[in-house]
């Protein structure tokens, strides 16, 4: 129970910050006192992705949060660092200081969009659902640990765990923590995955493939701001599905839409702009990363690996690809803002000198030729550019092998087909959701599944252990080994922009720890 | 004053615009040629104190987003611009006459089969081919030749067939086959030699839109890849940057412009001073 209360302490101060957070942004922006937030209006928002599937247990897209996120709670609602935040997720309160329990207290009062009580029965329903194979639930695998699901009463929910479960907190912030109506489940079957009937502020209203999805308010949902009123404030929210970033920027120029994402060559722009309004989202992902298949020659040399590492200047590749607007990655897979982030970690940096000296070490002073494997983008291609330019410079020869980023991803990690790929990866703040699939033996993500016995063991260790402050302290082990080893070298972390016309409020608040737009608390000034 | 000499190279020099299409083909594989000498950077030099400058003495069409020098770079783009027109017609011309004289020679049903599998290929456009290509055989410069190429072999197989059709209802080449001429004889002797000026002309103006459609690979990203600079994959990148480098977008576009524009004035030319019907002028 310990850990619960710290939990719930740090949430509480949080909290306060956050409720402060609209006057900072007012405050920021010159204007005198505090807007009250207003009710109703429509708010546009353009967006790349398409859904994979509106339900968020089935949905296998990267892009799925920013629709699921509009209409669901999650069990455990999590801060921007991902910390736990009771008073906006659907459990209460929660106690995991029983390393073979899990224990939430429900919020009471909740409805389904179909009126279907919030209690006990219907967690037990979810949770069993995603567990069962036949659902084919994206999130399966993160809830493995749990043995069964447990209605004591009404409002108090228990599941038994098989072992130690660590990331229960952050993985139930995710899409395995939304909670669907075991109503319409049952009466929908395959078609839910696109009439999903949830708990959020918003309810599905209309969904259009390929073109947009249509959002309108839950007239009875729970929610209160800080002042104690109804939330949404928002009456309708339409998400456009536009694939090409110049197209959003100049449909939010042309008045079309009221927020996007801003691709980082054209903040300044914006940031110079009075019309418009940009919040920053420091660290939104691990925008680069080298990732080395470590039995797969030459890279299954530590001293050619870090010779790699050392080689290439990230500092070069921020002002260029990013124009100034990244930040080199310091604290390994664990970005900037998670609670996890350490920047104080060594990391290979860049040292020309010592990476032609641990060439020599490696047995190849001359420098040597491999394939290193891509997939293009804007921000990929002159990348790659960039780092066979500077391995060039200690006599490493690349040869970049360029293809689609499925493809390449599957050809590095499943068809073992290069020593180096150059990527990036998604915002993944809860540590153990990477290491796993990354540094564990039997990783997915570890190319060349080389077992590494002392990380296999800090990372279970890792999995195991509730509270944070422990956790850290493993997860910055790992990252010792992870960095020291030249395992997988993460780069630059990216800062995620968002811009909204000035009309727009609460954009302080927009965005969640994944860095994706996260709309419940938005409103809009009438002008 | 010179003679006018009736030839069909005389007619054609005499054309303003065909000089300056000569004129720009030969400035342009001058530089594919000597770009080892003219390039005063390596393309993969990158100074990163020097990002998107504007035109400077040192630096004559600035530099790209990674401190490229793109005067370099376009310079040695012209090398995959000329090999790529090249490649492709050579292929089309290689595959297409073979196939049209072929359907001519043998006729019946042969002759169906030839041109309806000709009629196949043209359906598919040749944007969509190469995509195609690119993702199975991966992104090279042969990749991107074949794909081209083979969007022209019917082009010309037509062209090849239809021409040959026609002269060979001529007297002469019935008084050749009378003669006891054999038929291969026939068509590569009497046949083909008079039906080369539309040949030519078509292959000219293919060129051009050789030169266009590898740039509109390399625009849209399946063409030949970074860092082997070409005009498309410069425009590629330089394309979001327009209000902030222009010149970078202009310089390749204005490259492409220019050959494209010579090939098609060379091969307009060249239609002009090919038919027997003009005369002297």
């Amino acid at each position: 129970m310990a850990n619960s209360n710290a939990f719930r302490r740090r949430t509480l101060v949080k909290s306060a910050v956050l409720g402060a957070g609209s006057t900072v942004l007012l405050a920021r922006h010159g204007r005198a006192a505090a807007d009250k937030p207003q009710y109703g209006g429509k708010l546009r928002v353009a967006y790349q992705l398409a859904p994979g599937a509106l339900d968020p247990v089935v949905g296998r897209s990267g892009g799925d949060a920013y629709y699921w996120r509009q209409f669901c709670d999650q069990l455990v609602d999590a801060d921007p660092a991902l910390k736990p935040r009771a008073e906006t997720s659907l459990a209460e309160s929660w106690d995991v200081s029983d390393p073979k329990s899990v224990t939430l207290k429900l919020r009471k009062g909740v409805l389904f969009h179909d009126g279907t009580p919030f209690d006990a029965a219907a967690v037990k329903f979810n949770i069993e659902r995603l567990l069962d194979p036949a659902t084919k639930a994206t999130p399966r695998a993160a809830f493995t640990a749990v043995e069964s699901v447990e209605a004591v009463d009404e409002h108090l929910v228990r599941f038994r765990l098989k072992r130690p479960w660590g990331s229960v907190l952050s993985t139930l912030a995710d899409r395995g923590g939304a909670m669907n109506s075991p109503t319409a489940v049952k009466a929908l079957g395959a078609d839910y995955a696109f009439k999903p009937v949830s708990t959020g502020p918003f309810k599905v209203a209309e969904f259009v493939s390929g073109s947009h999805v249509r959002f309108v308010r839950n007239e009875k949902y729970w929610g209160r701001d800080g002042d104690g009123n109804p939330l949404p404030y928002l009456d309708e929210i339409v998400m456009n599905i536009m694939a090409d970033p110049t197209v959003q920027v100049s449909a939010l120029k042309a008045g079309d839409t009221d927020l996007v994402y801003l691709p980082v060559r054209d903040v300044g722009g914006f940031l110079d702009n009075p019309k418009y309004n940009v919040e920053t989202f420091q660290g939104g992902g691990v925008v680069f990363t080298l990732s080395f298949n470590q039995a797969k020659p030459p890279m299954d040399n530590q001293n050619l690996r870090l010779a790699v590492a050392h080689a290439i200047n990230p500092e070069a590749i921020v002002k260029a690809v990013h124009f100034g607007r990244a930040i080199v990655a310091k604290g390994g897979m664990w970005p900037t803002g998670s609670w996890a982030y350490d920047p104080t970690v060594a990391r290979p940096s860049y040292n020309v000198a010592k990476a032609k000296a641990l060439l020599a070490a490696g047995g190849k002073p001359g420098g040597f030729e491999m394939d290193a494997l891509m997939w293009p983008s804007e921000v990929n291609t002159p990348t790659a550019e960039i780092v066979r330019a500077q391995l060039g410079a200690i006599g490493i020869k690349l040869n970049l092998k360029v293809a689609e980023v499925t493809v390449a991803t599957e050809k590095f990690y499943y068809g073992q087909e290069a020593p180096l790929f150059l990527t990036s990866w998604s915002r993944y703040p809860e540590p153990d959701w990477n290491a796993s699939l990354i540094y564990r033996s039997d990783g997915y993500y570890n190319a060349g599944k080389v077992k590494n016995a002392a990380l296999d063991a800090l990372i279970d260790e890792g999995a195991a252990t509730v509270d944070l402050e422990k956790r850290k302290v493993i997860y910055r082990k790992v990252d010792e080994i992870v960095l020291g080893e030249a395992l997988m070298v993460p780069e630059i972390y990216g800062i995620t922009y968002a811009a909204a016309a000035k009309h727009v409020m609460g954009l302080d608040q927009v965005f969640g720890w994944d860095a994706k737009m996260y709309l419940h608390r938005m409103w809009l000034k009438k002008v | 004053m010179i003679p006018r000499a009736d030839t069909a190279a005389g007619r054609l020099l005499r054309a303003p615009r065909a000089i300056f299409g000569v004129a720009v083909i030969l400035l342009i594989a001058a530089c594919a040629l000597g770009a080892d000498w003219l390039m005063l950077f390596d393309t993969e030099d990158m100074d990163f104190d020097s990002l998107l400058v504007a035109a400077s003495w040192l630096h004559p069409l600035g530099t790209d987003q990674l401190g490229r020098d793109t005067l370099s770079r376009l310079i040695l783009g012209s090398q995959v611009a000329i090999e790529v027109s090249l490649g492709a017609v050579g292929l089309g011309v290689a595959l297409g006459v073979p196939l049209g004289l072929a359907a001519v020679t043998l006729g019946g049903w042969i002759d169906d089969v030839i041109m309806r599998v000709m009629d196949a290929v043209v359906v598919f456009p040749s944007l969509l081919v190469a995509v195609a290509l690119a993702a199975a055989m991966g992104n090279s410069l042969g990749t991107v030749v074949l794909a081209i190429g083979v969007a022209n072999v019917p082009w010309l197989a037509r062209l090849t067939r239809s021409q040959a059709l026609a002269v060979r209802s001529l007297d002469y080449v019935a008084a050749a086959e009378v003669a006891g001429t054999t038929p291969v004889k026939l068509m590569l002797r009497h046949i083909l030699p008079n039906s080369l000026a539309p040949l030519i002309v078509q292959s000219t103006l293919g060129m051009g839109y050789a030169v266009l459609t590898e740039a509109a690979l390399g625009f849209i990203g399946v063409g030949v890849q970074p860092p082997t600079p070409t005009w498309g994959n410069m425009l590629q990148q330089a394309f979001p940057l327009l209000d902030r480098q222009p010149i970078l977008s202009i310089a390749p576009g204005v490259a492409i412009f220019l050959l494209v524009l010579a090939f098609n004035l060379v091969g307009d030319a060249l239609r002009d001073a090919l038919d027997p019907r003009m005369g002297p002028r």
